[in-house]
């Protein structure tokens, strides 16, 4: 064999045509079959200037017949051919009568290695490839024809022979190689294209293993591109890496299910190993070429995109937005939202305000011209962001001003009608409105606790809903009027609607009845009024909290796109008959503070779920002890004989002592400072009261009574105040 | 006001009387302990039974302090209840008087 | 045995940060100074903890409770002087004269680092048995070694002077002492400066760390009237007498506004182990904690420790050395280095701090030693308009004014000669009211006298009345400068001390004048509501053109010659 391939290893094109070995050759008979005329014709040249003789064919069933009655020694096929194709001629040639002594070459014009795969399988013993030079053609052609004759010959140096055979491989083998290097050529030529992308590229096999990386993974530092075959994905990532769990396993894991049904898998994942973020591709890679089988091992193309760099724009972009979203809704706590009243006789308020993602512009205030009268404005500014949400206080600073303004204009002291306020406001507001091209909707409800009714101006807001106790249905409000900035003049009306007790208002903003996942899904006014009315017993803070839970589960999501404002007041029952009397008359005499820190301590044990422990009884005692001492000692000058009444009043976050008395007004600044140096023994008693109480009043009411209020909230000790 | 009035060595002990020292009974406390502040230079008062004290009662003591000092006499007061003592100590009050927990440890305190 | 610690909590020379709470309790990292002795001790096995308290002992009380939190048993002793609490130390009798008790001070923390490698002790009676000590156990004062290198001493003490001690033989820890007991360490009981110190370079001395072990004799002995330093010289000499001094590392002190800093310096440098902050650590000598907000272009540069929930502005540069507590806020371009801020604080943009310490609403600079209370009003932004703009404005206005007042001097003349003809007594009356816009405190205000020539600023009966007899006269003040011509009302320091807060918060950051809302809008005395109603809506709308509107107005009822009525009646 190796003498054989020493001899062969002479390149062919040495053997040039028309040399002295010519005169060995015999004069054959060649066939030549083809589809293309141009290509028969220079092969027919070709073999006609080596001496042989040429039978061409354009059609493959004629060559075949003519097969059949002539023995061709030497036949010239092209692969592309009607009806039957080369290589199946020469499958069938091979199968034939004297298969073997046959020289079959295939012309084609296709050289890559599958084709010539293909051509060598179907049986025959070379190629030809259209895209040679010519001086290529003629000598691969003047092989042929030796081999041919060769074989003609027969016998011991026939095709069949050791000789022949090894001559014929040796021959067959250099062709092989030669076209290989061709192919090699063409590969390195798309290596050198995939190694300059900066994706890193890898072919897989069927478990996952690299065939095949470019060499971004030498860039990347994790390894040349000679020592990726046969590893795992997983481990050219992390070498080090032993989780199971780790993600990149998972990763092929998913990818081969879903490339096994032919289909392209894209993610983008975060290796916390790398510290890097890569979108991952797998694709994969067709197995079938023209319909037939081609083999190929590798089953997936895998590429890496390493995306950090844009990854770590986009956390930093939310993480800024997050930052806007807190300021806005900081700024919306603080601008937009107050808090509800929490000591109203008579009524009950709770309120909710949940920001959207978005700042908008939905505001409540409440005001309390007197201590009969509740004023709810809920309004929601068109738009969106820190616009519209100034907007919103703007217009809750309208309010305020007007409120002040009409009040303090007002003959006798009567409370100027919602509707004059919010048409004071509009007149203020309307033109500026209608220039920055928003408005606002808003409604104002006033609650009259003595004449028992509800007056209310609606402006373009949800409808307000009237729970009726006495018939168990919810009733809306209705009203009339136009936004605030729709148009510069427009007059507003008032409807009066009465109310027993019991009663409950629901006022809420457009974001709790649309919120929901798609339109038709909204939560709805209907759900909302059915809702009230199933909670109707409620307390007002628990009725929110339910109707929170009840619009995030039907939005299913706690984000929502528009503010949520909702809020709830209920009229409260006829009190029942207090269990112990809150209210405690004394005359001014020293010798009734023990009944009043009795007092005290009675009513501080009756509340139930206050229970912030004797530490805080003994502060109340006392200060309540000392400021009736005060009162009668400085009020009333120690005067004995004259009344003091004590009103305890607990709420929902406090506790409130009222002490009324009809002495001197006691200025407490005229008091002088305690002096802690022993030096005075009276002072401390005002100093007592401050240091113990959260807020200590002093006013003076109609017809020289005065009122003396000390209040505590719950939970605030003086240790947690300071 | 019967104040009771023990005698410990030196110091003269008046356990004070009833639960509570107010604007209503401190004067009259003061008063009773009058002569005693006025006979003795060591005085100490035993809070036991004090269950409620406020500002005048605070005037009270220290008005008894102050009588004593000026006879170059001391006051000090020992078993202050825990309400007691939180008022005490709002007022400061333990940085003009000395207070002790115990009685022995107050006795000791006036030293031989 | 026993501990005792005197945690009086007051220092003179502290006093800004004392406000507040007593000087044990300022915080070291993550929670109050004593606590961490607590939790030392409790941890060594000494249990039953007495404490000697006097400023502010109910901040005490309620951080340490009965002790229960520390498995431990604590008593609450009330001292009277805080700067002399011996006497009433002598009084309790803690210990019998042969038992030892553990004394120290709250503001001093001796160094427990070895802890863990020596057992711990539960009971003084099973400690094995000494074989050389005196038949009473001796007194032993704790030192540590000060060594001063004489090279450059900058302002910053942490950085230019060693003194570190940690390192040199016979180096215990009380916990060692207190176990050992014996042999281990040989009394090295010298305490002059000269001793053991190479000629020249080095100056090392010994000196106390405010913890020994005495006996109840010891202090049966006390003399009367001792200071703290005659505490100290006692104590050492008890020591040096019949006991022994026993050298330790350096206690984290507590003693001066530059210790604040420096102690949290060196826990953040890791000398301390035993207080290593609980949060982790994400970068060598960088402690952050949960919920931080911090900028991507703020730097941290260690040692820096941040507390939760803090946020960090752009390009807030913060350390070295800088000590964050929880909820604070560092805004924009500040730069902290060396630093302590307690909890809660904000720093405003761009401040520059270095040695500094800062606590809400107080700076204190531990280099110059002075310290800043910050009002609201600072921090929220000037209430009062630009101050040129305002200078100028008032003097024009004020100029107005007094060619005004030119115009109407004989008027105002022939009114005082009228009255002086018609009245007995004097003519001219003078008020007094506080010039606005004034401080928050009292004492800061100051007075002017206002003009009238009707007494204690009755209300005229008609208008045309006020005009001669209030306006007129007042015109002088506002030519004065007290006051200008629209405004609130004017109001002595009497008046406005009683209003509600809000009112007078408001009201003194405004400024007064001679017109008001109040009167132009009511025809009757307004109630209380309803004048707050009015001066909150004046200082509202308040400006050139409002201002005019008022005066107009004003022009308009006196030319309209209506009545001024009292509550209850109505005007013409």
């Amino acid at each position: 064999m190796t003498d054989t391939r020493s001899r062969c290893a002479q390149p062919p094109a040495a053997r040039a045509v028309g040399s002295a070995e010519k005169t060995t050759q015999a004069r054959l008979k060649v066939l030549v079959a083809g589809h293309d005329p141009s290509v028969v014709r220079t092969l027919e040249k070709t073999i006609v200037s080596q001496g042989h003789e040429v039978a061409k064919f354009l059609d493959s069933d004629r060559a075949r017949e003519r097969c059949g009655e002539e023995f061709f020694p030497l036949l010239l096929l092209d692969r592309h051919m009607v009806p039957v194709d080369g290589l199946e001629f020469c499958r069938a040639l091979r199968t034939g009568p004297r298969g073997a002594e046959r020289e079959i070459l295939i012309v084609t014009a296709d050289d890559s290695a599958e084709t010539a795969h293909a051509i060598l399988a179907a049986g025959a013993d070379d190629f030809l490839s259209k895209s040679w030079p010519p001086d290529l053609l003629d000598a691969r052609l003047a092989l042929a024809g030796q081999r041919a004759a060769v074989k003609a010959m027969g016998g011991e140096i026939g095709a069949q022979g050791p000789i022949g055979r090894a001559f014929a491989d040796g021959v067959a083998q250099q062709a092989v190689e030669e076209s290989l290097a061709l192919v090699e050529q063409v590969k390195r030529e798309w290596e050198s294209t995939a190694d300059s992308l900066p994706q890193l590229v890898c072919l897989l096999d069927d478990q996952g293993r690299i065939i095949r990386a470019n060499r971004t993974s030498e860039a990347w530092g994790l390894r040349a591109v000679t020592e990726v075959r046969g590893v795992a994905l997983h481990d050219l990532f992390h070498p080090e890496c032993r989780t199971p769990a780790c993600y990149m396993a998972d990763v092929w894991r998913k990818a081969r299910t879903i490339t096994a049904k032919q289909k392209t898998a894209e993610w983008e994942v975060e290796d916390t190993t790398l510290g890097r973020w890569f979108h991952v591709e797998f694709r994969p890679i067709k197995k079938r070429l023209d319909g037939r089988t081609v083999v190929a091992r590798s089953a997936t193309v895998a590429i890496f995109e390493d995306i950090t760099e844009r990854k770590l724009l986009e956390m930093e972009l939310a993480r800024a937005r997050e930052q806007e979203i807190e300021i806005g809704s900081k700024i919306q706590q603080s601008l937009l939202i107050g808090e509800p009243p929490r000591d109203l006789p008579g009524l009950t308020v709770a309120a909710m305000s949940i920001a959207s993602q978005k700042i908008d512009g939905d505001f409540y205030t409440f005001f309390r011209p007197n201590e009969t009268t509740l004023d709810v404005i809920v309004g929601d500014v068109m738009g969106k962001g820190v616009p519209a949400a100034l907007i919103g206080a703007a217009t809750k600073n309208h309010f305020l001003g007007a409120m002040s303004h009409l009040m303090t204009r007002a003959a006798g002291g009567a409370l100027p009608e919602p509707r004059e306020i919010v048409a004071h406001v509009h007149a203020e507001m309307a033109e500026r409105l209608i220039q920055l091209d928003s408005f606002v909707t808003l409604c104002y409800a006033r609650l009259d606790l003595e004449q028992n009714r509800i007056v209310y101006v609606d402006c373009g807001h949800p409808r307000t809903f009237h729970f009726k106790r006495s018939r168990a249905e919810c009733v809306p409000i209705e009203g009339i009027n136009m936004p605030l900035g729709f148009t510069p003049d427009e007059s507003y009306d008032q409807v009066v609607v009465p109310f027993e007790r019991g009663d409950a208002f629901l006022f809420y903003s457009d974001g709790v009845i649309e919120a929901g996942q798609t339109w038709g899904n909204l939560f709805g006014q209907e759900r909302l009024s059915e809702f009230f009315i199933e909670n109707s017993t409620v307390p007002p803070s628990e009725l929110i909290e339910r109707i929170r839970t009840a619009v995030i589960d039907h939005a299913g999501s706690s984000d929502f796109s528009d503010d949520l404002t909702c809020i709830a007041v209920r009229v409260d029952e006829a009190r029942a008959a207090a269990t112990r009397p809150t209210l405690l008359e004394i005359t001014s005499d020293l010798g009734e503070l023990e009944k009043v820190r009795a007092f005290v301590r009675s009513f501080y044990n009756d509340q139930e779920d206050w229970d912030q422990g004797e530490e805080e009884e003994f502060e109340l005692e006392l200060s309540v002890n000392e400021a009736v001492a005060n009162i009668i000692k400085h009020a009333y000058g120690g005067e004995p004989g004259h009344p003091i009444s004590i009103d305890a009043q607990r709420s929902d976050g406090r506790i409130v002592f009222s002490l009324f008395h009809k002495g001197k007004a006691f200025d407490p600044d005229t008091a002088p400072p305690p002096l802690f140096d022993g030096s005075r023994d009276s002072g401390y008693g005002l100093y007592i009261i401050n240091q113990n109480m959260d807020q200590v009043t002093y006013t003076q009411e109609h017809k020289g009574r005065c009122l003396i209020r000390l209040v505590k909230d719950r939970r605030k000790s003086r240790k947690e105040r300071d | 006001m019967n104040c009771c009035i023990e005698k410990n060595g030196t110091v003269t002990v008046v356990v004070l009387p009833g639960e509570t020292l107010d604007a209503n009974n401190s004067k009259e406390f003061r008063a009773s302990v009058d002569p005693v502040l006025n006979e003795n230079d060591r005085v100490l008062f035993d809070m036991a039974g004090m269950r409620f004290v406020d500002s005048s009662g605070c005037g009270a003591l220290l008005s008894c302090l102050r009588t004593l000092a000026t006879r170059g006499g001391d006051l000090k007061l020992c078993n202050v209840s825990k309400p007691v003592r939180v008022l005490f100590e709002l007022i400061r009050m333990h940085r003009i008087v000395d207070i002790f927990n115990t009685r022995d440890d107050a006795i000791r305190s006036f030293g031989d | 045995m026993k501990t005792v610690i005197i945690a009086t909590g007051e220092n003179p020379e502290m006093a800004a940060l004392t406000e507040r709470r007593p000087v044990p309790l300022l915080p070291l990292v993550d929670r109050p100074f004593v606590e961490h002795i607590v939790v030392h001790l409790a941890g060594r096995g000494l249990r039953e903890i007495d404490f000697l308290l006097s400023h502010m002992p109910e901040k005490f009380e309620a951080l340490l409770g009965d002790g229960s939190r520390w498995g431990a048993r604590f008593a609450f002793h009330l001292a009277r002087d805080a700067a002399r609490p011996f006497r009433t130390l002598k009084a309790l009798r803690l210990a019998d004269s042969d038992e030892p008790i553990l004394l120290g001070f709250a503001d001093r923390l001796p160094p427990i680092e070895d802890a863990d490698r020596l057992p711990p002790i539960e009971d003084a009676d099973r400690l094995p048995p000494i074989e050389d000590a005196a038949p009473r156990p001796a007194p032993t004062a704790f030192c540590w070694r000060r060594t001063d290198r004489p090279r450059s001493e900058t302002a910053d003490g942490a950085i230019g002077r060693d003194d570190s001690s940690a390192g040199t033989s016979g180096i215990g820890t009380i916990g060692a002492v207190t176990g050992a007991c014996a042999a281990t360490f040989a009394p090295t009981a010298t305490l002059s400066p000269t001793a053991a110190a190479p000629a020249g370079t080095e100056r090392s001395e010994l000196e106390w760390t405010g913890w020994a072990i005495v006996t109840g004799r010891d202090i049966d002995r006390l003399p009367d009237d001792l200071d703290e330093r005659g505490f100290e010289d006692y104590i050492l000499s008890r020591a040096a007498e019949e006991g022994r001094v026993a050298e330790i590392g350096r206690p984290l002190a507590l003693r001066s506004y530059g210790d604040l800093i420096e102690i949290h310096r060196r826990v953040l440098n890791r000398e301390f182990d035993s207080i290593t902050p609980a949060p982790s650590e994400t970068g060598a000598g960088i402690w952050l904690s949960r919920g931080l907000s911090i900028h991507p272009t703020a730097r941290l540069i260690a040692p820096v420790y941040i507390g939760e929930n803090c946020r960090i502005a752009i390009g807030a540069q913060i350390g070295p050395g800088a000590f964050v507590g929880d909820n604070c806020m560092l805004d924009a371009r500040c730069q902290v280095v060396d630093t302590v801020i307690a909890p809660g604080s904000y720093v405003g943009e761009a401040l520059d701090l270095d040695g500094v310490i800062v606590d809400q609403n107080r700076l204190i600079n531990t280099r110059l030693g002075a310290d800043l209370v910050v009002p609201d009003n600072f921090i929220l932004g000037s209430v009062w308009e630009d101050t040129l703009r305002r200078k100028s404005v008032n003097v024009i206005r004020r100029l107005l004014v007094a060619f005004l007042l030119a115009v109407v001097w004989p008027l105002l003349a022939a009114t005082a000669l009228g009255l002086k003809m018609g009245r007995t007594g004097p003519v001219v009356f003078r008020r007094k009211a506080v010039r606005l816009p004034a401080r928050h405190e009292r004492s800061l205000w100051e007075t002017y006298d206002l003009l009238s020539f009707l007494p204690d600023h009755r209300r005229a009966r008609s208008w045309i009345g006020d005009l001669f007899l209030n306006f007129l006269p007042g015109l002088i003040n506002v030519v004065r400068g007290d006051l200008s011509l629209v405004g609130l009302p004017a109001r002595g320091p009497d008046e406005i001390a009683p209003l509600p807060e809000e009112w007078r918060e408001f009201y003194l950051s405004c400024r007064a004048g001679l017109v008001n809302e109040s009167d132009v809008i009511f025809d009757e005395t307004p109630t209380g509501e309803e004048a707050f109603a009015a001066e909150v809506y004046y200082s509202v709308k308040m400006g050139v053109v409002y201002d005019l509107k008022l005066l107009a107005r004003y022009a308009a009822r006196v030319l309209m010659m209506q009545r001024r009525g009292r509550r209850g009646e109505r005007s013409a």
